[in-house]
């Protein structure tokens, strides 16, 4: 039988260490999903979601069990990620309305009927998450993937429940306005 | 026509409330009475279903390496896990350095006040003020008194306002 999260991380705070392993299986893909969508580069998000992982077993004591273990550990991955940008800000960070302009610009360059016929629906959405500004990126995922609340999303991200509504909104209507303009026909949008 | 995007925008944001169940059941009944009668309802309705379907079931999640387990496992070897914060916090510690602080504050207010002359209104402590060179009842009159407290009155309301938001979103996320 499984365990939940509270058993293991009660057997983790009574000095099972290897019990945590349990939790980073669990919890891993989500973890460095999330992450993908801040930096878009695998060693990097690896070595962050390591990172993540290691600070939330540091703190594990702090974990009241008020929430959810999944949005505790999601605030974590929003806030390293966001201290990890904010750090490298001048190097790489695109400002939002730049990536916006390019997906505009990508648009009108790509036709349909181009390579997008070969690709399947999930590289699709793949590619179009990729256009989006992290923080709606980062909801979309949170909400679909990572099956949190929106009032869960507003704690993760710090933000009131009817601005993560709008952000969520504003990222459904970005998806799917990258999504018709360029693989409507393969979507049947 | 940019009635008519305001428009599109507003039903797309119902719908989606609709979707996600997360309106009111007055509208939820509103909304589907919408979909079955109105041709642009029942239109925009099928087409974010859609796209809600595909994002749920379509968009897969990363996969870290193989090694990962193994190697935040290294890691977290290395480290312990800290106490949790409120055990080293200790409130009455706290507390403590607050009385202190309004116990020196209110002893020197004490102090102050109570060595003012009873007649003159002059005190040895407090520094002697030549209050004619100051006139500032052009300055504060009634009308900048109630634009203060009209102020006042606003930034209560939105700290007010934010902790009862705070308060309502913590009972929501509560499992």
């Amino acid at each position: 039988m499984e365990l939940d999260d509270t058993a293991v991380i009660q057997m983790v705070l009574q000095g099972q260490q290897a019990a945590y392993a349990t939790l980073v299986t669990r919890y891993q893909q989500y973890v460095f999903t999330l992450v993908m969508r801040y930096v878009n580069n695998r060693e990097q998000a690896e070595e962050l979601a390591q990172d993540v992982f290691v600070k939330a077993y540091r703190y594990l004591a702090d974990f009241k069990g008020n929430s959810k273990f999944s949005t505790w550990l999601y605030t974590i991955v929003n806030s390293t990620c966001l201290s990890h940008l904010r750090k490298r800000k001048d190097e790489t960070i695109l400002l939002e309305e730049e990536k916006m302009v390019s997906i505009s610009d990508s648009n009108q360059a790509e036709r349909p009927s181009d390579k997008m016929e070969q690709r399947t629906q999930k590289q699709m959405l793949e590619n179009a998450l990729k256009h989006l500004p992290e923080s709606e990126a980062q909801a979309l995922t949170l909400f679909y993937q990572g099956e949190q609340s929106v009032e869960e999303i507003g704690v993760i991200m710090g933000m009131t429940t009817s601005n993560v509504k709008v952000k969520l909104f504003r990222a459904r209507q970005k998806m799917k306005d990258i999504l018709q303009s360029r693989f409507s026909r393969e979507l049947n949008l | 026509m940019e009635q008519n995007l305001q428009t599109n925008e507003e039903i797309e944001m119902q719908l989606w409330e609709y979707i996600d169940g997360s309106c009111p059941i007055n509208d939820m009944q509103r909304i589907s009475i919408l979909i079955e009668r109105n041709t642009l309802w029942k239109q925009k309705y099928d087409e974010l279903s859609a796209l809600h379907t595909s994002f749920s079931t379509n968009v897969e999640l990363e996969q870290p390496s193989m090694r990962f387990t193994a190697n935040v496992m290294d890691a977290v070897a290395a480290t312990h896990v800290a106490p949790a914060t409120k055990k080293y916090i200790n409130k009455s510690i706290i507390r403590g350095i607050a009385a202190v602080f309004f116990v020196m504050l209110t002893a020197i207010f004490g102090y102050a006040l109570f060595s003012v002359h009873p007649t003159t209104g002059t005190t040895s402590m407090l520094p002697k003020l030549d209050t004619s060179k100051f006139n500032l009842s052009h300055v504060i009159n009634s009308e900048t008194i109630m634009i203060i407290v009209a102020i006042n009155i606003v930034i209560g309301l939105v700290f007010l306002d934010s902790i009862l938001r705070r308060k309502k979103e913590q009972q929501a996320v509560k499992p």
